[in-house]
C-alpha cells in the first residue's frame, strides 16, 4: 500500500485538484498543459503512419552560456527558469536535440495555445491556394450572420492581420468579463454549454475606428477564421487539419484541438501537439510550404506570411512593439524584423515556434509559465532563441 | 428521430457548421445520436489518454475471404447473409482474426481503421486483464477482502466481501442496474461520471454523487450473503479499479497503457471517459480502435502472450454455469469480468450494451469484434443472431 500516489509524487498535487477552475494556474498546468483532453472535450486527428524516432539529447549545448540583459546564464538554467516542459530543436530539416522536463514524456502532446492561430492560418492558406477562399472577401461572405457583430463590415483580410476593430479586452484574470463569456463558450471555464462559440462571436461589437488601422492582438478573431474556413470548405477545421495537413505533414503523433457544444473547433488557441509535430509545422514554412517533398502551401503565401506582407504601420500602432521592434503580423504569425529573417508563433504561458532561415533552424519551446503573459521572460526567450540558432 | 441502419439515409448528424444536428446532452446515447457518438466520445465528453507510447504499431497479417454473402440467420430466425445481418443489427465495425490473421474486416456509419468507439461494458474486461496482471506480479490477492485494500468501504455493503467476489460480480451489494429510472444507481453513476448532465425536473434535494468514488461510499445495503449468486452489476468494477489504483499507485488509464496497450503495438491510443475528480469510468468508458480491440482479443487468445498471466485467463475461462444462465447467454457464466460462452467451448466474450462484442474461441483460433450502436441497451434477439452468425464464420473458415 501506497500513501501518495505515483501521480501526487510526480506533481506535487492531487489529479482531483485540477479543475476547470484550476486548470491553468501553477502548478497544475505543468500536468494539464499535457492532458486538456482530460478537461475540455476535444477532436483528434489521427498521425500520419510510421512513428516518432527516439529522443536526442541536446548534449554539450545545455552548458553553453547565453547573454541576457541580465546577466549569463547557461541553455539548461534558462530552460528550466522560464519553465519549459519541453524543447526540440531542428537544423537544416533533422532533429538535432530535445530536452524535457520531469513531468514530461517523450512523444506526450503539449498545449500550443496561440501558436493554434498558426496552424489554422496555415489551413486558410491552403484553401486560398486552391481557389475556395478569398483573404479580401467580407467576411459576410463565408458567415452571413456576422451582420450586425463587429465582423459584419470587416474583412477576412482583417481578421487574418489581426487588424479588426474589435471592442474585446484580454482580461485573462478577470473572471466576470465578456473575455469569461468568451472562455465558457470554448468549455474552458466551468459553466460553459448554454452559449456556443458560434453565437458568442456573433455578439461582439467593434470600435469607432476603421477596420484595418491597428495592430489588436484579439483571440476571438482567430476562432472567427476557423468558422471561415469550415464554411469555405464545408468540412470542419478536424477534418481539414487531418487531409490537408497531418497526413501531408507526416506528423507523427496525433493531436487534438478542444472543441464547443457544437464541435467547433477553439482555433484561437485550443490546439496539443508534441514538440517534434510542431517544430514539422515550422520546418515546412521554412522550406516555402514544402514537406516530405510534397507541396502543402503555396510558396506566394509562405513568402507573404513570413516575409513581405503585412503592415508596419498597423504594428508600430500596437502593443507588442516593445518585443519586436521592426516587427509584423501577417496571417497569424509574426515575422520578427530581425536580419536573420526570423519568424514565429507564440502563445500564452511560453509556447513557442521559432523559425531562422539564416541558421536553418526550427526550435519549438513549450512551457508552463505560471503567467500568461511575461513581457520580460519573452524578452529573454527571444534573446534565448536567437542565440541557440545560432550556436547549433 | 429513430435510428437508421447503415442501408438507410443517414440523417447529417454533427455535420457542416454549424451543425444543424446536434445530440442533445441527456440522450447521446439513445438512438438515433449514439450512432454518431459513440465514435466521438472525446468531442463532448472530457477523457483520459491511454497512451499507445513511442512504440511501432504491430501489423496484422491478413488472409481475407469475402464473408460478405455467407448465409446466416437474422434476429427472427429468418435466412439472410452476414451484410444484411450487420446491417439489421445496426453494426458500426466488424473485425475476424482467424489464426491471428485478419478474415474479414468491414467498417460502416463513418468509422474507420483510425476512428475510436465506446465499448461500453467491454471496459470491464480490459480492467480485469490488468488485473489479472496485478496479481501475477503479487500486488492484488483475489482472497483477501476488498476493505484489506480500500480501508474506507468498511461501512459500505462490500464489507466482508473479497476482491474475488468483485471480480465475478457475486457480492451482495444493493446496485440497481434500472437504466431508465434517473434515481437509479446506475442513473446516478450517468451523473456522478460526467456522462450526463442531471436531468431537468429532478427532485432538486436528491444528493447526486459528484464522483465515482462518492456514489460507491454511499452504497451500504446487500441485498444477499457475498458469493451466493451472480448478479451483473457494473459497479463492481469500478471498486475494481480503485483496488488497482490503491495497490499501484497509479491511475487506471497509466495502468492499462503501461500494461496493456503499450505492449499490444497498438494502432492509436485509447481512452477512458473520466469524471469531475479524473477518475476512469472503469465500467464502461473506454475507446478504442476496431483493430486495438482485435489485438486485445488476441492477446487473450494467446492464453495473454507473456503479459496476462496464462493461469489467470485459464482461471477466468473455468465458471459455475448454473441453468439459464442470461437470455442471450443461456449456458454461460461470468469469471473475472469476462463472459463465458458455455462450458464445452469455454469461449470468453466481452460484451457491452447497444451491441458491443468481442469473441474469442480458442477452438477455432478465432477472435471476432463487433462495434455497433442498436437502438436499445439491451436487444437479446440481435445478440443471439451475432453469436450464431460467428459459429457459422468459425464452420465457413475452419
Amino acid at each position: 500500500m501506497t500513501g501518495k500516489t505515483a501521480f501526487e509524487t510526480q506533481y506535487g498535487f492531487a489529479r482531483k485538484d485540477v479543475r476547470l477552475e484550476t486548470w491553468r494556474q501553477a502548478p497544475f498546468n505543468r500536468w494539464s498543459f499535457q492532458n486538456v483532453g482530460e478537461l475540455v472535450p476535444s477532436a483528434h486527428v489521427a498521425a500520419a503512419p510510421g512513428g516518432e524516432e527516439p529522443a536526442k539529447s541536446l548534449g554539450v549545448l545545455l552548458g553553453e552560456k547565453v547573454a541576457f540583459a541580465g546577466g549569463t546564464e547557461t541553455v539548461e538554467g534558462f530552460l528550466k527558469r522560464s519553465d519549459t516542459d519541453a524543447l526540440t530543436v531542428m537544423k537544416a530539416g533533422t532533429f538535432i536535440g530535445d530536452w524535457l522536463a520531469p513531468h514530461m514524456p517523450f512523444g506526450a502532446r503539449h498545449i500550443i495555445f496561440s501558436i493554434s492561430k498558426s496552424v489554422t492560418a496555415i489551413l486558410a492558406g491552403i484553401l486560398e491556394g486552391g481557389g475556395v477562399f478569398d483573404p479580401n472577401a467580407p467576411v459576410t461572405q463565408y458567415i452571413p450572420e456576422a451582420k450586425g457583430s463587429a465582423y459584419g463590415d470587416a474583412s477576412v483580410r482583417h481578421v487574418l492581420d489581426m487588424t479588426v476593430s474589435l471592442d474585446f479586452e484580454e482580461a485573462y484574470l478577470d473572471p466576470e468579463s465578456a473575455f469569461a463569456r468568451y472562455r465558457r463558450s470554448t468549455l474552458w471555464n466551468p459553466g460553459g454549454g448554454s452559449e456556443s462559440l458560434t453565437t458568442f462571436l456573433m455578439t461582439i461589437q467593434r470600435l469607432a475606428e476603421p477596420h484595418g488601422q491597428t495592430y489588436r492582438y484579439r483571440s476571438p478573431n482567430s476562432d472567427m477564421l476557423g468558422i471561415l474556413v469550415e464554411r469555405a470548405s464545408g468540412k470542419r477545421v478536424s477534418e481539414l487539419l487531418s487531409e490537408r495537413l497531418w497526413l501531408p505533414l507526416g506528423a507523427a503523433s496525433e493531436m487534438s484541438v478542444t472543441v464547443d457544444m457544437e464541435g467547433t473547433a477553439r482555433t484561437a488557441g485550443g490546439m496539443s501537439m508534441t514538440p517534434r509535430d510542431l517544430a514539422r509545422i515550422g520546418e515546412m514554412m521554412r522550406q516555402g510550404g514544402i514537406a516530405g517533398g510534397r507541396r502543402i502551401l503555396p510558396e506566394s503565401w509562405v513568402r507573404d506570411t513570413i516575409a513581405t506582407g503585412g503592415s508596419h504601420e498597423a504594428w508600430q500602432r500596437g502593443t507588442m512593439v516593445f518585443l519586436f521592434p521592426k516587427g509584423r503580423y501577417r496571417n497569424k504569425w509574426y515575422q520578427t524584423g530581425h536580419d536573420s529573417g526570423a519568424f514565429c508563433g507564440i502563445g500564452i504561458h511560453g509556447q513557442w515556434l521559432y523559425v531562422n532561415p539564416k541558421t536553418e533552424v526550427v526550435i519549438a519551446k513549450m512551457s508552463s509559465q505560471p503567467e500568461p503573459v511575461d513581457d520580460k521572460l519573452d524578452e529573454d526567450i527571444v534573446v534565448f532563441l536567437e542565440a541557440l540558432s545560432a550556436m547549433v | 428521430m429513430t435510428s437508421y441502419r447503415n442501408s438507410e439515409h443517414r440523417p447529417p448528424i454533427m455535420q457542416g457548421s454549424p451543425p444543424k444536428l446536434v445530440p442533445p446532452k441527456l440522450d447521446w446515447d439513445r438512438p438515433p445520436w449514439n450512432r454518431w457518438a459513440f465514435q466521438h466520445i472525446r468531442e463532448f465528453l472530457p477523457t483520459v489518454e491511454v497512451w499507445r507510447g513511442n512504440g511501432h504499431r504491430h501489423r496484422l497479417e491478413r488472409a481475407e475471404v469475402d464473408l460478405d454473402d455467407l448465409s446466416v440467420v437474422d434476429s427472427n430466425g429468418a435466412a439472410t447473409t452476414l451484410a444484411g445481418l450487420l446491417d439489421e443489427t445496426y453494426a458500426d465495425g466488424f473485425l475476424v482474426l482467424k489464426d491471428g490473421k485478419v478474415a474479414y474486416e468491414r467498417y460502416f456509419n463513418g468509422m474507420d481503421e483510425r476512428s475510436l468507439h465506446l465499448s461500453q461494458s467491454m471496459a470491464k474486461s480490459v480492467t480485469g486483464s490488468v488485473c489479472g496482471i496485478l496479481v501475477g506480479r503479487g500486488l492484488i490477492d483475489p482472497a483477501r477482502l476488498v476493505t484489506d485494500y480500500l480501508p474506507e468501504l468498511g461501512e459500505t455493503g462490500w464489507a466482508g466481501a473479497t476482491v474475488q467476489h468483485v471480480l465475478d460480480m457475486t457480492t451482495g451489494v444493493r446496485f440497481s442496474e434500472e437504466y431508465t429510472d434517473r434515481y437509479s444507481e446506475i442513473g446516478q453513476v450517468d451523473v456522478a461520471t460526467g456522462w450526463k448532465p442531471i436531468p431537468p425536473g429532478s427532485d432538486p434535494d436528491f444528493p447526486w454523487p459528484s464522483h465515482l468514488f462518492e456514489l460507491i461510499l454511499r452504497l451500504k445495503d446487500k441485498v444477499r450473503p457475498h458469493g451466493a449468486e451472480f448478479e451483473y452489476r457494473s459497479i463492481e468494477t469500478d471498486v475494481l479499479a480503485f483496488i488497482m489504483e490503491r495497490v499501484s499507485g497509479k491511475r487506471l488509464a497509466q495502468l492499462v497503457s503501461e500494461e496493456l496497450w503499450q505492449k499490444l503495438g497498438a494502432d492509436e491510443s485509447a481512452c477512458f471517459t473520466v469524471d469531475s475528480a479524473g477518475y476512469a469510468l472503469a465500467d464502461g468508458g473506454f475507446n478504442a480502435t476496431l483493430r486495438d480491440y482485435a489485438r486485445f482479443g488476441q492477446l487473450i487468445l494467446d492464453n495473454g502472450g507473456g503479459v496476462i498471466p496464462a493461469d489467470w485467463i485459464e482461471a477466468t475461462r473455468t465458471g459455475k454455469h448454473t441453468p439459464d444462465f442470461n437470455p442471450s447467454l443461456p449456458d454461460g457464466s461470468y469469471r473475472n469480468q469476462f463472459w463465458i460462452e458455455d462450458q464445452r467451448s469455454r469461449s470468453l466474450m466481452c460484451r457491452g450494451v447497444f451491441g458491443q462484442m468481442i469473441h474469442i474461441s480458442w477452438e477455432q483460433r478465432m477472435v471476432v469484434v463487433k462495434l455497433s450502436t442498436y437502438p436499445d441497451f439491451l436487444n437479446s434477439a440481435y445478440s443471439v443472431a451475432t453469436l450464431k452468425a460467428v459459429h457459422a464464420i468459425a464452420a465457413a473458415l475452419a
